[in-house]
């Protein structure tokens, strides 16, 4: 399984909110926003919940599991 | 050039290097660098220790004062000076590792290795500054202490095998003295802030 995430599209449905300001704003740095846009980086829960607060969203409206290809073959074989 | 291919030039160098200190050490031996260089030299020995007892009384007192002011609101810890302390460490370590090979017998007995690794000493004074002035024991942000945990795990399978070559060395009577520490101490230092560096930016 794979955390994807919504965050880029909230950054501009939030009037185009730059990755700097949102960092700033949650307390963390552009690299590490960068990071879980490009779901490199999985954020703690602490940080997903400042995340989705700083949206007024749920955390589950940023962030959504996908299930892997593999994985997927890998349970239909069992 | 991105600074994630920097990095990776860096430590290819960085092992070109080692790999030339080897063959070097192995063609000429200890001897003929003692030969060339004389075995001490006082006035640097003195320099370096007035510079370095210096820089680590003022780190000290700042340390100690500025916490109390109200510059120390303006103190924060930025990806800014999360990268300057990565590439403090990285030239560091690199111009430590190229003064140990080029002066083996000056790296120690004239204190030069403390005066090369001040900047990064000077560093640590920093961020130790700022965790008192904001009071917790965090090194950055959630990223930053993640990569700098891979980093140092990271550090330590590398080093490892290094120490084996030291060990080798000594061994076979190439490497001699206390040389084992300068080697150790900047090859970590430099593998770490460029390990930190580079997870930092491409992780």
């Amino acid at each position: 399984m794979k955390l994807k995430n919504n965050l880029r599209r909230c950054r501009f449905d939030h009037s185009e909110i730059s990755q700097e300001d949102l960092a700033r704003a949650v307390g963390v740095t552009r690299q590490t926003i960068l990071s879980i846009e490009k779901g490199r980086f999985v954020p703690s829960t602490l940080l997903a919940l400042k995340l989705a607060q700083f949206f007024g969203k749920s955390v589950e409206e940023i962030f959504y599991i996908v299930e892997d290809d593999n994985e997927e073959d890998n349970r239909k074989k069992y | 050039m991105k600074t994630g291919q920097k990095v990776r030039w860096a430590i290819w160098f960085f092992f070109i290097l080692l790999f030339a200190g080897i063959v070097v050490l192995n063609t000429s031996g200890p001897d003929a660098v003692q030969s060339v260089v004389p075995e001490t030299n006082t006035i640097l020995e003195i320099f370096n220790k007035i510079f370095v007892g210096s820089l680590l009384l003022l780190s000290f007192l700042l340390f100690l004062i500025v916490p109390k002011t109200g510059f120390s609101k303006k103190m924060r810890p930025t990806e800014r000076s999360y990268n300057l302390y990565c590439i403090v460490g990285m030239i560091c370590g690199f111009c430590g590792l190229i003064a140990t090979l080029l002066w083996p017998h000056w790296i120690i007995k004239t204190h030069l290795m403390w005066a090369i690794v001040m900047p990064w000493v000077l560093m640590n004074f920093y961020y130790a500054t700022i965790q008192v002035v904001q009071k917790s024991n965090e090194f950055g942000d959630e990223k930053q202490e993640l990569n700098m945990s891979s980093a140092a795990a990271l550090t330590m399978g590398f080093t490892i095998p290094v120490m084996v070559v030291i060990f080798l060395f000594y061994e076979n009577n190439i490497l001699q003295g206390s040389l084992w520490f300068p080697y150790y101490f900047f090859t970590t230092i430099f593998v770490f802030s460029a390990m930190t560096l580079h997870l930092f930016k491409n992780e």
